[in-house]
């Protein structure tokens, strides 16, 4: 035990357990967490991208990859050729892509809007609403695609009482990605609904108490107040829901497997049935990169709006 | 967030208006579109194989029985699956809770050369979608000799840049004097680190480790590839392989999403708003 000159005894107070006994310099303590925190990441993100780079200049032979050949852009142009799957997966992940975004971002604010007028009750709804998201995609697809059964499932028999007639849904090429969607669709809405409830919450009432003492009524006070000051949550919640509709892939994996045909072939789907079905990694990476491309347009918006606003 | 007080309980005048009674079974529509069929998949997964087949289908279980829950585990080890699922998701989350923690010390309370640059390329990683990485990754794995095994499982999830993101901004706002007068009186830095910052960070601790549990737990693309023994699935692995290999046995599959959602369902119940703040504020599902 060491005595300073007031007679305390100085490591005492910090016991002497292993956070005490580990000296470490205080200028050295950031180099000790970040070398090997940096070193994770190079081994396990940028090397995994520049090899990806790498590999989608090649004709890749997975059996001997010395043996793989430089092309060039040979894999982005081949991409578009009548036999490649490329542009059916482009156009179907536009379509999810477009569908998701356009319906979760005005369910979103909707169901924030229905919400925010039950104050003791809202932790139910709120569980209501929120269930599906915490719950596996895996799970999820599973659940739907038996409601969507063509022949046993529930939907169907509702259809039939009502004298809609049956539907193939997942089943059949033209309705196969937009059943999909719309499950994807109802396991999301709570995510934009709390982000929306969040903003409408932090509006002030003094300023919609005196725009209705000025005799606005509902109808303005949503469309002059409400709205714009919702308008950065709304921004955010469409480029966050962009970004998360390109990287579907467990629900199609699970639900359809990109059938039938290649009605819900998706990006992600692509590269993975490229890249291990069909062991062209070649043409997988390249998919991989454009995909990066558009998804890094988005997230650079993304952070720009990402003026952190943690509240707690 | 969500506990703020001062908002009207309605917005208009009278409590028990004819608009309120709308507005209170548009909600409850809604809540029960979303809910129900989560109630018909549990009810479902206590009947028998005709009767779910029936062209009629019923809600309540006419023929009653827990025969499903038995032979599902008799086919496959479910309750391995989940065992599997909890020990990947718990040390998945415990790792990046205490990476992310101690790069935010770093970055919130520390000045050396480069300091932003390191901070930048962290945190540009976010923009980064798994699909770009998951073939190089998979590829890794196989030479490092570790597919099929739960490092595989763990090992390209030890550090998270949002969450480093996410602990550096919450870290910035711990008093500076606390770590200085702790470094004053000779305490270590890993004394203060464990001492002082991560108890005074425990809320954004929390959100963070609710949100990656969850994504880790419900995670399907990276086992599916790395994970071809039968006793190393993980839950959300075993529930697709039912669905794929049992595809006509619906009984059974119905029951495996069961196993699969209740469990999270009844922790969901118990923290509600923990969890939706999680998921929330961390914003990246």
């Amino acid at each position: 035990m060491i005595e300073d000159s007031y007679g305390t005894q100085t490591r005492s107070r910090f016991g002497n357990g292993l956070l005490s006994r580990l000296r470490i310099p205080r200028n050295a303590f950031p180099w000790l967490v970040l070398t090997p925190v940096l070193t994770y990441y190079f081994v396990f993100l940028i090397y995994p991208i520049l090899y990806a780079i790498w590999v989608s200049l090649h004709l890749w032979i997975i059996e001997d990859p010395s043996a793989s050949q430089f092309v060039l852009f040979r894999n982005y142009r081949d991409l578009l050729l009548p036999t490649s799957r490329f542009l059916d997966a482009f156009r179907n992940t536009l379509v999810y892509v477009i569908v998701r975004t356009v319906a979760l971002v005005p369910l979103g604010l909707l169901t924030a809007l229905l919400l925010y007028q039950f104050r003791r009750t809202q932790r139910f709804y709120l569980f209501c609403v929120f269930a599906p998201i915490v719950c596996p995609s895996a799970a999820i697809a599973v659940l739907w695609k038996w409601l969507y059964h063509p022949r046993f499932g529930p939907i169907n028999a509702q259809f039939a009482e009502l004298g809609v007639p049956r539907q193939g849904f997942i089943t059949v090429a033209d309705q196969a990605l937009y059943s999909v969607v719309a499950v994807d669709i109802w396991q999301h809405i709570g995510f934009g609904a709390v982000i929306f409830l969040a903003g409408l919450m932090s509006i002030p009432e003094q300023l919609l108490e005196a725009a209705r003492i000025d005799g606005a009524n509902r109808w303005q006070l949503f469309w002059r107040i409400t709205l714009p000051l919702l308008s950065h949550t709304t921004l955010f919640v469409t480029v966050i829901t962009l970004i998360g509709s390109f990287q579907v892939f467990d629900l199609i994996l699970v639900m359809t497997s990109g059938g039938p045909g290649y009605a819900t072939y998706v990006l992600s789907y692509l590269i993975y049935n490229e890249g291990i079905l069909r062991t062209d990694m070649g043409a997988a990476s390249a998919i991989s990169l454009v995909m990066f491309v558009i998804i890094m347009i988005f997230t650079v918006i993304q952070f720009r709006l990402l003026r952190p606003r943690w509240e707690y | 967030m969500f506990e703020n007080s001062s908002a009207p309980v309605t917005m208009g005048k009278g409590n028990l208006s004819f608009e309120r009674v709308v507005l209170t079974l548009v909600m409850l529509a809604l809540a029960a579109g979303m809910f129900v069929p989560f109630i018909w998949m549990v009810l479902s997964s206590f009947k028998p194989y005709q009767e779910i087949l029936s062209l009629k289908p019923t809600l309540w279980p006419k023929g009653f029985t827990v025969s499903n829950y038995t032979t599902l585990t008799s086919e496959l080890p479910f309750l391995r699956y989940f065992l599997n699922s909890a020990g990947v998701s718990s040390v998945v989350t415990l790792v990046i809770l205490f990476t992310s923690s101690l790069c935010g010390y770093v970055f919130a309370k520390f000045d050396f050369a480069y300091k932003e640059m390191f901070f930048m390329t962290i945190i540009s990683s976010m923009m980064v979608p798994f699909a770009v990485v998951v073939l190089p990754l998979y590829f890794l794995i196989a030479r490092l000799g570790m597919l099929d095994s739960y490092l595989g499982l763990v090992i390209p999830f030890m550090v998270n840049a949002f969450g480093i993101f996410l602990m550096r901004q919450f870290m910035e706002g711990v008093p500076g004097d606390l770590v200085d007068a702790g470094r004053v009186d000779g305490a270590g830095e890993m004394w203060i680190y464990w001492r002082i910052m991560l108890p005074l960070s425990l809320n954004a601790l929390s959100a963070l480790g609710v949100f990656v549990f969850l994504w880790s737990w419900n995670s399907l693309w990276w086992p599916f590839m790395i994970i071809s023994k039968s006793e190393l699935r993980t839950l959300p692995l075993g529930i697709a392989t039912l669905a794929w290999e049992y595809a006509t046995r619906v009984d059974l599959v119905i029951t495996g999403a069961t196993i699969g959602v209740v469990p999270i369902l009844i922790l969901f119940a118990l923290m509600t708003r923990t969890i939706v703040r999680g998921v929330a504020l961390t914003g990246m599902k």
